[in-house]
């Protein structure tokens, strides 16, 4: 028995109408590509997979947040908030769990300590042992632009954002200096003088004698262009400064009511400024009202191409698994192809919310 | 009275002849039944051990589920379609033939791409510069998920392909593919080539172990004793 079992949910869903309005549902069966083309390939192991009736492949679906984004309509903004069972396999054997949570369509930064507050407002009222962490993938990507960082390089180092083994393994490379000794010498000259053009006829050149279509696969020119950015770029080893300013951004962190010095202390120290994204962070921070004990984590982010800006986690004391979760996804519209429009959303797992409760009541 | 242990080995081809090339030079002849529609051998010289002819992926499968004591078959095989292999399979010994490597082959054309770590970064803007992910084509599904994910690279559709997986950049149907090979020269009569750590798997036939039969002392030592022959003979 669990009697707070349905109280949880019916708590739950009160809040979320009371701040959004009615709850939408979306269909049990989604399309596979959507979470395939966002996710990678490597998340299909964890979806039940099925076939429509014209061979197209369906999954049960294992969240909200994208049959949301395919079934908005991009022209305005707008807020959903859900409540219904999600189907993904997890490390635990629970194939099927609740999972509630918002998401505000088209919505711009300002959105985001609403978001926040309406996360925050579904924990058990009763004291709880767990915490907020923040990030901020905006603050990375300032200090990236402020040290220079070439545009390539920054944008794998953004995608790899909240995995530290993959950041690492970028920045070791960025450090080690790219020689291209595999590529022919007459068109290791052209990529040196950036002289991306010529490249790219010799390329074409290159796959038409090999009888391929030239305009299948990579075009010659994305090609060229990055001979050029390798040979150019990436042919000077990355600065130890740099790379000490970057792995010292990545490890700082500082409890809520220190975060805005702390940013500023690292501002000073490093000759570098975080410019209007640390604004906008303190502006959040300055509106956010928390009963939790709170912390920010500099390198603490997701590792998908769609999020950006700030991200967050309630994560109970013990547990490896976050109860609630939630963050900014600026281009996972536009990757859906529904409307080039920012969002911010969250998500909590029901059951996990309920054992929260449970141990309130205990303690 | 003691119980027989089973073996299965290739029910046909090379690899067939190369495995009891290989069972021959370790001392345990097999002597196949008079009736070649059967598949069934005994090794004459050891009373007790029953040898069952499986096509070459149902041994790796037999073997994770304990119907055979000891199998021959492919590496790649074991990697490919046994979830958690490590767990139920213990491969004891390289038997030197059926050698292919699983690789990463990329047009030739991909000048830039040299290593994973470039692969990583071409499937990174492929949504932004084609709309669309960069596509894999392979039989090597699970192999290929792995060896992508232990690069940090996600963004990819696998395209399955049962035959001809070289022909699929040509063809249009693929960008890249992954597939066996033992010369490279079908990769570099179709315009592809290896890059660094693109190897994912250098696979040949080995000697397989289920670590889920249970086997009575007897049986036990039975193994250990063929298990053994064969490592010395191909060691």
């Amino acid at each position: 028995m669990t009697p707070s079992g349905k109280n949880v949910r019916d708590e739950v869903e009160a809040k979320l109408r009371a701040r959004f309005g009615a709850l939408t549902d979306v269909p049990l069966l989604q399309p596979l590509d959507a979470y395939l083309d966002t996710a990678g390939e490597g998340f299909r192991s964890r979806l039940f997979v099925t076939n429509g009736e014209n061979g197209e492949e369906l999954c049960l679906r294992p969240e909200f947040t994208i049959p949301l984004c395919l079934a908005h309509d991009g022209t305005q903004p707008r807020n959903y908030a859900y409540c219904g069972d999600v189907f993904r396999r997890g490390r635990d054997g629970h194939a099927q769990h609740a999972q509630a949570g918002a998401e505000m369509l088209g919505a711009g930064v300002d959105a985001d300590v609403q978001v926040l507050q309406a996360a925050l407002e579904l924990l058990p009222s009763e004291a709880i042992n767990a915490e907020l962490v923040l990030g901020d993938q905006d603050l990375f990507e300032a200090l990236l632009a402020r040290l220079d960082i070439t545009p390539s390089l920054r944008q794998r180092l953004l995608k790899a954002f909240g995995h530290p083994g993959q950041l690492t393994e970028l920045l070791d490379r960025a450090m080690d200096g790219r020689q291209l000794n595999a590529l022919p010498e007459g068109l290791q000259a052209m990529a040196r003088a950036g002289d991306s053009v010529r490249l790219a006829d010799e390329i074409a050149t290159t796959v038409r004698g090999h009888g391929l279509p030239v305009t299948g696969g990579r075009e010659p020119r994305h090609i060229a262009e990055r001979l050029v950015d390798l040979a150019t770029t990436f042919a000077e080893p990355m600065p130890t400064g740099k790379r000490a300013i970057i792995d010292g951004y990545l490890s700082l962190t500082a409890p809520y009511g220190e975060i805005e010095n702390t940013l500023r202390a690292f501002e000073t120290q490093h000759d570098v400024s975080f410019g209007a994204a640390l604004d906008r962070f303190d502006a959040l921070l300055r509106r956010l009202k928390t009963a939790l004990p709170a912390r920010f984590e500099a390198g603490f982010g997701r590792p998908l191409d769609y999020y950006s800006g700030l991200v967050f986690e309630v994560r109970a004391v013990g547990r490896d698994v976050p109860i609630i979760f939630g963050g900014r996804y600026d281009h996972l519209l536009a990757a859906l192809g529904v409307a080039d429009a920012p969002a911010v959303g969250f998500a909590t797992a029901l059951d996990r919310l309920e054992e929260l409760a449970g141990e309130g009541e205990v303690a | 009275m003691s119980e027989p242990i089973a073996i299965g080995l290739p029910s046909k081809g090379r690899l067939k002849e190369a495995a009891l090339e290989v069972f021959e030079k370790a001392g345990l002849a097999i002597d196949l039944p008079s009736d070649p529609r059967s598949y069934r051998g005994t090794v004459s010289s050891h009373g007790y051990i029953d040898v069952v002819f499986l096509s070459a992926s149902e041994i790796a499968r037999d073997v994770a589920a304990g119907r055979v004591h000891l199998g021959v078959t492919g590496l790649d095989l074991a990697h490919e379609n046994i979830p958690d292999f490590a767990d139920k399979i213990a491969f004891e010994a390289p038997l030197g033939f059926g050698f292919a490597d699983v690789i990463v082959g990329v047009p030739e054309a991909w000048f830039d791409v040299e290593s994973m770590d470039d692969l990583g970064a071409v499937a990174g803007q492929f949504r932004a510069l084609y709309g669309r992910p960069m596509k894999v084509a392979t039989k090597y599904v699970n192999i290929t998920n792995r060896h992508f994910r232990q690069h940090g690279i996600d963004l990819y559709r696998i395209i399955e392909s049962l035959g001809a997986t070289e022909a699929a950049p040509a063809a249009g149907s693929a960008d890249i593919i992954v597939d066996i090979t033992t010369t490279g020269s079908t990769m570099r009569a179709n315009h592809l080539k290896q890059i660094v750590d693109g190897t994912m798997l250098e696979s040949q036939a080995t000697l397989m172990r289920s670590k889920t039969v249970t086997a009575s002392d007897q049986q036990s030592s039975l193994i250990a004793q063929v298990v053994d022959a064969l490592a010395r003979a191909t060691g």
